[in-house]
């Protein structure tokens, strides 16, 4: 008797468990990666790196503008004055040319190693928390409704900066 | 009857001691006061003790362990001054190791033999230079580092590093951070409990 109902029990759970839907959650993608920490340490730098970069480009560009004044003002323009004038031009364009695929290539890389650990810690939410899914929404479709109690957004983005300061 | 009454006090007896000696037993077992050396950096080694810290990213594994002072002055073959010589000073252990490889982690980032060299300069002279410690308010840079040569014997990169400690009663928690320009990683923190460190300081070993 106790044998059957133990059996019954059994197969009642494996029925269940085999019925039950996969855990799943969504989350606002632009919103966990906004507010990420690590995000916004980097952003911090890449905008300090920015205007270190444009203040070195202001201070040819002034030198320009004074050489092209002169050039400007003189009715017989010395050659010297012009070579020296197409030499800051081109160091100039040089310069910002450079400096814009530097800071291209290091948005890149910050952009890179934010998802990196965003991906990471995602990963480890998931299997800690045995999700099968966890979607990424962000207002453009990919997502078309789903009841708020599935947004794990502000719970994720608690984690993943616990995760990021070695907390967690 | 009076045999009966006696053999229960002295049951009762009993049972008291053995609870006192268990509330002993459990005392010393949660906060061991001494221990010999080999015993002590087989505590150090595990994760439950609070000392070291595991991160993956990037398909790599790091690992960082507070080292004691007696623990370094031990391994320094200088057990007798435990760890005077040492004090003042916080040292860290960092192990890099790629996740199931057994081929020398800085052969497999590097594509020639120039990048080879370029790591290996980076890690002996530059990498010093993004680690450094938070202590409260208090951020210290990192002002002893050794990169240990292994020359392809190990797979993994091995680091220690110190710090001078202006928390010597480890009252804050310490946040260890590695900035990384090498392993694409970026940024990395470790965090370590005070209370943790506190109990590692206090065991003496022989």
């Amino acid at each position: 008797m106790r044998n059957r109902f133990f059996l019954a029990l059994l197969g009642a759970t494996l029925f269940l468990g085999a019925c039950s839907d996969p855990k799943t959650g969504y989350v606002d993608n632009v919103a966990l990666y906004n507010q990420f920490e690590l995000k916004q340490e980097l952003e911090g730098r890449y905008l300090a790196y920015k205007q270190q970069t444009e203040k070195e480009l202001d201070s040819i560009k002034v030198e320009l503008k004074a050489l092209a004044t002169t050039l400007d003002n003189s009715e017989d323009k010395a050659p010297e004055q012009v070579r020296e004038f197409n030499r800051i031009r081109q160091q100039f364009l040089e310069r910002q040319n450079r400096i814009q695929q530097e800071e291209e290539e290091l948005s890149n890389a910050y952009t890179e190693q934010v998802w990196e650990h965003l991906n990471t810690y995602l990963r480890e939410y998931g299997e800690e928390n045995e999700f099968a899914y966890i979607l990424g929404g962000s207002g453009q479709g990919n997502i078309m409704y789903s009841s708020e109690q599935n947004d794990m957004t502000n719970e994720l983005v608690d984690y993943v900066n616990k995760k990021y300061r070695g907390e967690g | 009857m009076n045999w009966w009454i006696t053999s229960t006090r002295s049951t009762v007896a009993k049972v008291k001691l053995l609870s006192v000696l268990l509330v002993v037993a459990l005392f010393t077992a949660c906060a061991p006061g001494t221990m010999p050396a080999r015993q002590f950096a087989n505590w150090c080694d595990q994760p439950e003790n609070g000392l070291v810290k595991a991160r993956q990213l990037s398909g790599l594994n790091f690992t960082l362990t507070y080292q004691p002072q007696q623990l370094v002055a031990w391994r320094n073959q200088d057990t007798t001054r435990q760890g005077q010589g040492f004090d003042g000073w916080e040292y860290y252990h960092l192990k890099i190791g790629r996740q199931g490889s057994n081929r020398e982690l800085l052969k497999e980032l590097a594509t020639t033999p120039e990048s080879y060299q370029q790591l290996v300069n980076h890690l002996s002279f530059q990498f010093q230079k993004g680690i450094s410690l938070q202590a409260g308010d208090t951020q210290l840079p990192c002002l002893h580092y050794h990169f240990e040569r292994t020359y392809g014997l190990s797979p993994e990169v091995d680091l220690v590093f110190a710090f001078k400690n202006t928390d010597p009663e480890f009252e804050q928690n310490r946040r260890i951070t590695i900035e990384d320009p090498i392993f694409g990683t970026g940024i990395l923190n470790f965090q370590l409990q005070g209370a943790d460190l506190q109990t590692a300081q206090a065991i003496e070993i022989y």
